[in-house]
């Protein structure tokens, strides 16, 4: 039945977007026009396609108005399996024309350089965001642009709960496990789990790195370099720590429940009062549910040891990248820079949430954004900031989110977790040619 | 006409099937395990020697892997050979109706694997799931199924052999009904109960059917993945991880040289395991 109503929602979003878009006036038209329509063949995951399908369809309607170029969506499935339908395309040289996927360290294990056309020298370069073209460089080259706003990671909680029971925003784990304790005592759920995605299990572990950069600043250049592992790293070790003590209180279904299943717990009756989730939350939940009801929901970072050192881990969104071996690479590329721009940007506001700043020079953050959304310019504009680990460093334990499960049901300790992980990044490592890991 | 003389083939009747087994089978073999040694991205490659078979052994899920491959298809193997045979003099016996349940214990085996175990993981859905609700409507508590790592592997055979008891009851019915009525004729005459019938004239003269059905299923175990994978996808955790789900992720996380390392050593576990196993029952069988 939910999914009709979202079917429903998107097709009326999209009908919206249709009209917004034949609104741009075609007196833009000049010389970029193409004579006769180009199709992009564009391959994108469904999980995005579902917030950010009405926006995308509106770019494109404004691209076939302004340069005669029709985008064509091709849906993959999210997760390992998506990625492994990526690799197998490139290497079987049957990409599309155009490629939505992760920045990071999923991306740069995709040997861009050989499969992606290099943006550093293009003009709309100069607007993108440094932290972003960062996560989508290889060698000090740049091959893709932020399809969204940058998202952050934290632990989104229940307003309601929290004023009803006079709860304070943790600063410390220590006061956010009193939090949980004090939830469970009023016959709430403390800790919402939905390991039956295992990749969202990881949120704790890596939404934490904040804390653990502002005890070892030089933490992700050593753990490349295979000086600094988890296990022996007091601060990193803390997230494993941090993962372990959800455990127990958590829903009874946690191992069963989807993050789909997730939100809509969120929005029963007796809902859980934490999620460690990113900020995209919230626009999950407008699409599920109601704007009003995303905006029941505030996000708060993972609390650390020390009341002053607060911060978010900042998520970099996926990039927008071209295939090298397209016919219509040119074309592909106008697309992108189009995407980039100013207008394109407007176009995207219009008809999708932020889920935080956006990396776009010149682009602010809308003041319609979510209440939950709004509140993370604070920590932006005072630096209590950084990047999550897989933006800093290609080396990301291949099993990590099936490890945070067996860390999070108590089958791993802590300790055991963090020694596994480290083992599991050193064949990686090994994989990638990392100097100093034999 | 004149009469051939020649009665041997020519050697080039070989030919297709040669170019036909060398191109599919033996060539891809050969290439896999040279690249088995290699760290390799589908376009380029690093020699390593034998460093993949040593990562792949100290793997941290393939303990658990290989424990549960072989639980996994002793456990399926056994009862797919008990219940199949059941199934089968059940309905090889005088029964009405025996058509209509020979299909119906046949049908699971029409659907795709993959959207068995999509269907039985929404039924076994520990809140939402059916089981669990005719269990409550029961008085019984609900069962996690495949949240639970001690039974989430048993969730999983029971599935399999739900789906797989068809094809062996098919072999069974074959088997039996191959057997001449006149040795249970004369065994009736000598006062032989059906009890002792079955064990003294279906089990022996039935043997290849069983042979069948263990090399059939033990094989099918040992290389199980999809239903493992779109069951629990070897969770949770690592608790329902087999060989075969442990090598695809490995290949899922681009680590194609490790993974092909991994399929060669599956490849060689089940050849040394089927192989005697085969020899040994066939050396059992009986003429009829």
């Amino acid at each position: 039945m939910k999914k009709m109503i979202i079917t429903a929602v998107l097709t009326a979003a999209l009908a919206a977007g249709t009209l917004f878009g034949s609104s741009v006036p075609a007196e833009a038209a000049g010389t970029d026009y193409y004579d006769e329509t180009v199709t992009l063949s564009l391959l994108v995951d469904q999980d995005w396609l579902n917030t950010y399908e009405p926006a995308l369809q509106a770019l494109s309607d404004a691209a076939l108005e302004k340069f005669n170029i029709e985008i064509e969506l091709e849906n993959k499935t999210n997760g390992s399996d998506g990625d492994n339908i990526v690799k197998t395309r490139l290497a079987a040289g049957e990409m599309t024309d155009l490629l939505i996927f992760n920045s990071g360290a999923q991306f740069t294990a995709l040997n861009p350089n050989e499969y992606f056309v290099d943006m550093t020298d293009s003009s709309f370069m100069e607007n993108v965001d440094e932290n972003f073209k960062e996560a989508v460089s290889v060698d000090g080259r740049v091959y893709g642009i932020p399809v969204t706003s940058s998202n952050v990671g934290g632990i989104v909680y229940n307003r309601e709960i929290y004023e009803e029971l006079g709860l304070e925003i943790p600063r410390t784990w220590d006061a956010f496990m009193s939090n949980v304790e004090a939830c469970e005592a009023a016959g709430y759920v403390g800790v919402l789990g939905s390991c039956s995605d295992a990749w969202s299990s990881q949120y704790t572990l890596l939404a934490d790195y904040y804390n653990v950069q502002a005890e070892n600043p030089r933490f992700a250049s050593d753990f490349e370099a295979g000086k600094a592992k988890f296990a022996n790293t007091p601060a990193a070790l803390r997230s494993w720590e941090k993962l372990s003590d959800l455990g127990g209180h958590l829903n009874d279904d946690y191992m069963a429940t989807t993050v789909t299943d997730g939100f809509d717990k969120m929005m029963e009756e007796n809902a859980p009062a934490h999620f460690p989730m990113t900020s995209q939350f919230f626009s999950y939940i407008e699409m599920m549910y109601s704007r009003e009801d995303a905006d029941k929901f505030g996000i708060f970072p993972i609390p650390g040891d020390q009341e002053e050192v607060n911060g978010f881990t900042v998520w970099m969104p996926n990039g927008l990248y071209v295939n090298k071996e397209s016919e219509n690479a040119e074309a592909a590329m106008k697309f992108v820079e189009f995407y980039a721009s100013e207008e394109g940007m407007d176009i995207f506001k219009e008809n999708a949430k932020a889920d935080g700043p956006y990396l776009i020079k010149g682009v602010d953050l809308p003041e319609d954004s979510y209440q939950g959304v709004l509140e993370l310019q604070a920590y932006f504009d005072e630096g209590r900031t950084s990047l999550a680990l897989e933006f800093q460093t290609a080396l990301k334990g291949a099993s990590c989110d099936q490890i945070c499960v067996e860390c999070i049901s108590g089958s791993m300790s802590a300790e055991e977790a963090a020694s596994v992980y480290d083992d599991d990044c050193k064949k990686m490592a090994q994989q990638l040619g990392l100097e100093g890991w034999e | 006409m004149k009469k051939k003389t020649k009665t041997i083939y020519s050697a080039w009747f070989l030919a297709p099937a040669v170019i036909i087994f060398g191109l599919l089978f033996i060539i891809p073999t050969v290439i896999s395990l040279f690249f088995s040694m290699t760290v390799w991205d589908l376009s380029s490659f690093r020699w390593v020697g034998l460093q993949n078979f040593i990562d792949f052994f100290s793997e941290y899920s393939l303990r658990i892997g290989i424990k549960n491959t072989f639980i996994y298809a002793a456990a399926t193997c056994v009862l797919k050979v008990v219940i199949g045979l059941l199934f089968a003099v059940i309905l090889t016996s005088k029964i009405r109706t025996k058509n209509l349940v020979r299909s119906i214990i046949f049908f699971p085996n029409l659907i795709s694997t993959v959207a068995v175990g999509i269907i039985f993981s929404a039924l076994m859905h520990p809140s939402k799931g059916l089981f669990n609700e005719v269990l409550g409507f029961l008085g019984i508590g609900g069962i996690n199924w495949l949240g639970d790592r001690s039974i989430a592997l048993y969730s999983v055979i029971m599935t399999d052999v739900w789906k797989g008891v068809g094809v062996a009851t098919v072999i069974y019915i074959a088997g039996i009904s191959a057997i001449p009525k006149d040795y249970y004729e004369a065994a009736s005459l000598d006062g032989a109960t059906s009890v002792k019938q079955f064990f003294t004239i279906t089990i022996p003269l039935c043997r290849s059917s069983i042979n069948s059905v263990i090399i059939l299923a033990f094989i099918g175990g040992m290389r199980t993945f999809d239903l493992i994978w779109s069951m629990t996808g070897g969770g949770p955790g690592f608790a329902t991880d087999t060989i075969a789900s442990v090598i695809y992720k490995q290949y899922a996380a681009g680590f194609y040289g490790l993974s092909t390392a991994g399929n060669v050593i599956m490849f060689l576990l089940i050849a040394v395991i089927a192989f005697p196993l085969f020899n040994y029952l066939t050396s059992k069988e009986v003429e009829v």
